[in-house]
């Protein structure tokens, strides 16, 4: 078994003139769950359609298990768990038929694992996917993704439509996937609890590009969030190395920067004098931070919503 | 495996109902509104028309949800090869489309044994053109697997391959025609070959593996796409600009004839669209003296030369004549039918007639006719007008009927229906029969390999012939005969537009053979061809035209002028060629045999070119400033690699602790 379960090699892919992933280079090693964030068109879902080989990379290679992306072979493809997004399946079949259907491509197929799956989200086997309820049918997809017993599952955006319990409930599987040890995830959500809950490690996409690769605890580590009083808006603040991105609340004023050294912290000195404190960073604030960047997350009724420090 | 199977019949079967009602209805149609010699065509017309819009309805509906991206991703992330999957689903698409299109003509067939031959003169074999085009017609069901399945705009070159599998279905209609099977079986060869060329290129649209994606590799599994697009593309443009023709020949259509003056002269004359006389050319030999006056003769009688013929084509009997309540038909296998007319219940079967004398329908037939005389049928002297050469028809004579006369290549035979007896009027092999033009039954003419001889009935007894005159020619073909006595005749060799023609002429005893040519100005003023030459020359691929003027030796017959419109065309399909690559971003070499191509293949090319490749996406170099493809590792002009992006200094990348781990693994 291949050291290196998922890999890329500045990987790009244009659609038109407008390129959606650029120069992307990661290497997922086996036996890891891995988060994939960004915002939406950050690239994520065009990312992973090229690692399961429904896309040809513009520029660039991918391999997943140690095979070429274009040149996946069935006997790879029954080894990769891949729920799509949007929680595709045929809506004239019943589940019991989309089983059989499944089930027939995949040699490893878990017959036990998908009865409790669809169990656990109380679905019929007789019942037809298009008269299924949007979380039903994620509970579907998962089902028949994990009864396929694969070495690398890739989740896109797997959580889409479930209620708290069963997203709770697919967190413990994941979790429970994972613990054979030679088995591979990589997860692409929105939902940062879930990521922070179940992920060794984690990739951060913003327009395009990976600006975060590395463990969930190198990056809280490395990220540390500071506020202090200020009048200064963001856009005026003067130079912080390391600045990923600044807020203001009011007369409070949050500064997210990685790596602080003596530099930076006495950059932020000039600006918030006594005032400045660190926090405690937290994963949530850290991703979004970086996330922000290129989009604000100030509310919508903010006038001039602006949260981007330039460096 | 078989769960796919299981899912694709139950896509593919529930649009069989709409097939067997599709062929049926305009089936049942045609067969109440055609009539038995002319069912074989239009069975094949309009299931030609049924193979079009449900072989491409049952792909689309099948294959075009599936090209969705998610639902493309779940059919494909699976242990099965994309091969496997495209092989099953053509497999039930195929099954689902020959029932449709075969359960209506299975049917058909059925019901025409049932009526049989005594019911009417139909027979389940009309049905064979319909049978064969369905099998042919499955190139449109490929050609809509090919449209779902190719990534291009529906406004653009989507649909184009829809224009190969029309020109490679039509091929088909070959089946129908008369000619001897080895010429017609290998354009039905070919019919198929194009739906098995199609077959290959939906094979390699619906798997698309993403390392064969790149158009570049021209010289690899994916040539037959490619290939059907510029076929595809040949054919729109072709018919785009042959579409004009239609306007303009409605003007320019000129015709040539051969007629006599009082004397027996051979005239040449040109007429457009059946008016008066364009032209005039006495066709004299080149010692005589140009005659000052010409007049064409409303007296004389010329003959023109027929060949006796088989059936019309191999499926359908051919009309010889209707007479009365009784119509007669020549059987394609050779025998006559003939049919009495009965109020209420049809056409039935009266009695069979083969080369060796009558029979009941339900009794064994004897020898087939090899060949009848199509043109003069089965009658009463003379009652097939023949005169194409001269438009006095109201000053022939009409005659009564006495009896039924039939010419077969082995003689003209004196038939009684009545009585059913066959009785031979004259036996003598027969290759070419003609019957004057004015003067009645009095005379016939006929041809027999270098021998023609004129017969004249003798007296009222219209079943007895004695020969009149005997000559030698030198003719196969048929042609023109103007006879007034063993001394005074006239034979062209030959029949309208054609540059030479050799002239026997007899007179006063003394026989004298030349050869006449055309002049040059008036014959390539005939026909549609040289009034349509702009526009062939201009929309057909120059290697075709150029070809068949080698072929036929005809560059003299063209000047310089009118081959501007070659030369034209020459210049803007590379022109646009250059144009189209260079927005699709081919390099030099492949440019040069694309241009190549649009020298040898015309206007074609170019939109080929631009549904081969897609748009090529350029960025600026940061080494050379020139703009370089984004796809390419290296810059094609400096050879410089991509720059790294410039970092923020807000990445976090731990690759260590991936080689870590990676290690640990």
């Amino acid at each position: 078994m291949s050291s290196i379960a998922i890999s890329a090699n500045n990987l790009t892919r244009y659609f038109g003139n407008t390129p959606v992933v650029r120069q992307v280079s990661f290497d997922i090693p086996t036996g890891t769950v891995t988060g994939l964030l960004g915002l939406n068109g950050a690239g994520k879902s065009t990312l992973i359609k090229m690692l399961m080989g429904l896309l040809a990379p513009t520029r660039g290679s991918c391999s997943v298990l140690g095979v070429d992306s274009t040149l996946l072979t069935p006997s790879t493809r029954a080894r990769i768990g891949y729920t799509i997004e949007g929680h595709f399946a045929y809506g004239r079949m019943t589940v019991r038929e989309s089983e059989q259907f499944q089930s027939d491509s995949f040699p490893n197929w878990n017959p036990t694992l998908f009865q409790n799956t669809i169990e656990r989200f109380g679905i019929r086997p007789t019942a037809r996917i298009r008269t299924l309820s949007r979380g039903q049918r994620a509970g579907v997809s998962i089902a028949l993704t994990l009864s396929s017993d694969p070495e690398l599952l890739i989740l896109d955006d797997p959580a889409l439509g479930l209620d708290p319990v069963s997203r709770r409930a697919l967190n413990e599987t994941i979790l429970e996937f994972m613990e054979s040890g030679e088995r591979t995830v990589l997860l692409s959500s929105h939902l940062l609890d879930d990521i922070e809950r179940v992920t060794d490690r984690v990739l951060v996409m913003v327009d395009g590009r990976i600006l975060v690769n590395s463990s969930v605890s190198a990056f809280l580590e490395r990220v540390s969030i500071w506020t202090c009083d200020s009048s200064d808006e963001p856009r005026q603040l003067p130079c912080i190395p390391g600045l990923i991105h600044a807020f203001r609340t009011g007369r409070r004023l949050t500064l997210v920067v990685v790596d602080v050294d003596q530099e930076s912290e006495a950059a932020m000195a000039r600006i918030g004098g006594s005032s400045l404190t660190r926090s405690d960073s937290s994963f949530d604030e850290s991703v979004i931070a970086y996330l922000s960047r290129s989009r604000s997350s100030q509310s919508f009724l903010t006038k001039n919503a602006t949260a981007t420090a330039t460096l | 495996m078989n769960a796919l199977l299981r899912k694709e019949i139950r896509d593919a079967v529930r649009w069989l109902p709409l097939g067997i009602v599709l062929l049926g209805v305009v089936l049942t149609y045609v067969c109440r509104s055609t009539d038995a010699p002319q069912l074989s065509s239009q069975l094949f017309t309009v299931t030609w028309f049924s193979t079009m819009l449900y072989g491409l309805f049952l792909s689309l509906v099948t294959f075009l949800p599936d090209e969705r991206e998610a639902a493309r991703a779940f059919l494909v992330q699976r242990g099965l090869a994309p091969e496997q999957i495209f092989r099953t689903r053509v497999l039930v698409g195929l099954s689902v489309y020959g029932l449709g299109m075969f359960i209506p003509l299975v049917v058909l067939a059925l019901y025409l044994a049932a009526i049989g031959m005594e019911r009417s003169p139909v027979s389940p074999w009309q049905v064979v053109p319909a049978f064969s085009t369905v099998v042919a017609g499955s190139i449109f069901y490929f050609a809509g697997i090919v449209i779902s399945c190719r990534s291009a705009s529906w406004f653009g070159t989507r649909l184009l391959p829809l224009a190969a599998a029309v020109g490679g279905s039509f091929l088909s209609i070959s089946i129908l025609a008369g000619a001897p099977l080895w010429v017609t079986l290998p354009f039905y060869a070919l019919s198929c070959l194009s739906a098995l060329s199609m077959a290959f290129a939906a094979r390699h649209a619906f798997v698309r593996m993403p390392s064969q994606v790149s158009p570049a590799r021209f010289f690899s599994q994916s040539l037959v796409l490619p290939f059907i697009l510029l076929a595809s593309s040949l054919l729109v443009v072709g018919a785009l600009g042959l579409l004009p023709i239609n306007f303009v020949s409605q003007s320019t259509y000129r015709y040539a004839f051969t007629e006599f003056d009082k004397d027996g002269m051979p005239i040449y004359v040109v007429r457009e669209r059946g008016m008066e006389a364009f032209e005039t050319i006495p066709m004299i030999a080149p010692s005589e003296t140009w005659p000052e006056r010409i007049e064409i003769a409303e007296f004389g009688t010329p003959f023109v030369l027929g060949l006796l013929g088989e059936s019309l084509n191999r499926f359908d009997p051919t009309r010889l004549q209707v007479r009365g309540d009784r119509e007669v038909f020549f059987d394609p296998s050779g025998y006559l039918l003939v049919y009495r007319m009965n109020q209420g219940i049809g056409s039935l079967i009266e009695c069979v007639i083969s080369a060796d004398g009558f029979s009941l329908p339900n009794e064994p037939r004897g020898k087939p006719f090899q060949k009848i005389s199509l043109v003069s049928r089965i009658s009463t002297f003379p009652i097939a007008n023949l005169n194409f050469a001269r438009p006095n028809r109201a000053s022939q004579p009409s005659y009564e009927a006495t009896d039924w006369q039939l010419v077969t290549n082995e003689g003209i035979w004196k038939l009684d229906l009545e009585k059913r007896t066959m009785e031979s009027v004259l036996k003598e092999s027969i290759d070419l029969l003609a019957f004057p033009s004015v003067g009645g039954d009095a005379k016939i003419a006929i041809q027999s390999g270098d021998s023609l001889r004129v017969y004249k009935r003798d007296g009222d007894e219209s079943s007895k012939f004695s020969i009149e005159s005997s000559f030698q020619i030198a003719a196969k073909a048929g042609g023109f005969l103007c006879y007034r006595d063993i001394g005074n005749w006239t034979y062209v060799d030959g029949y309208g537009k054609q540059e030479v023609f050799n002239v026997t002429r007899t007179f006063a005893g003394k026989t004298h053979e030349y050869t006449f040519r055309i002049p040059a100005e008036t014959f390539n003023s005939l026909g549609r061809v040289k009034a349509e030459t702009p526009f062939i020359f201009a929309s057909l691929p120059a290697i075709l035209t150029v070809g068949s003027l080698v072929i036929f030796d005809s560059f003299s017959t063209f000047s310089p002028l009118e081959f501007s419109p070659l030369f034209i065309q020459l210049l803007v399909s590379i022109t646009l060629t250059v144009f189209a690559a260079q927005r699709r971003g081919l390099s030099v070499r492949q440019m040069a045999v694309w241009c190549l191509l649009a020298a040898l293949l015309g206007l074609g090319v170019p939109l080929a070119v631009l549904a081969i490749y897609p748009v090529a996406v350029y960025e600026t170099c940061s080494s050379c400033s020139k703009r370089r493809r984004v796809e390419h590792a290296n810059c094609e002009h400096c050879g410089a690699d991509w720059d790294t992006l410039p970092t923020e200094g807000i990445e976090i990348v731990e690759s260590e602790t991936v080689k870590k781990l990676a290690t640990v693994g």
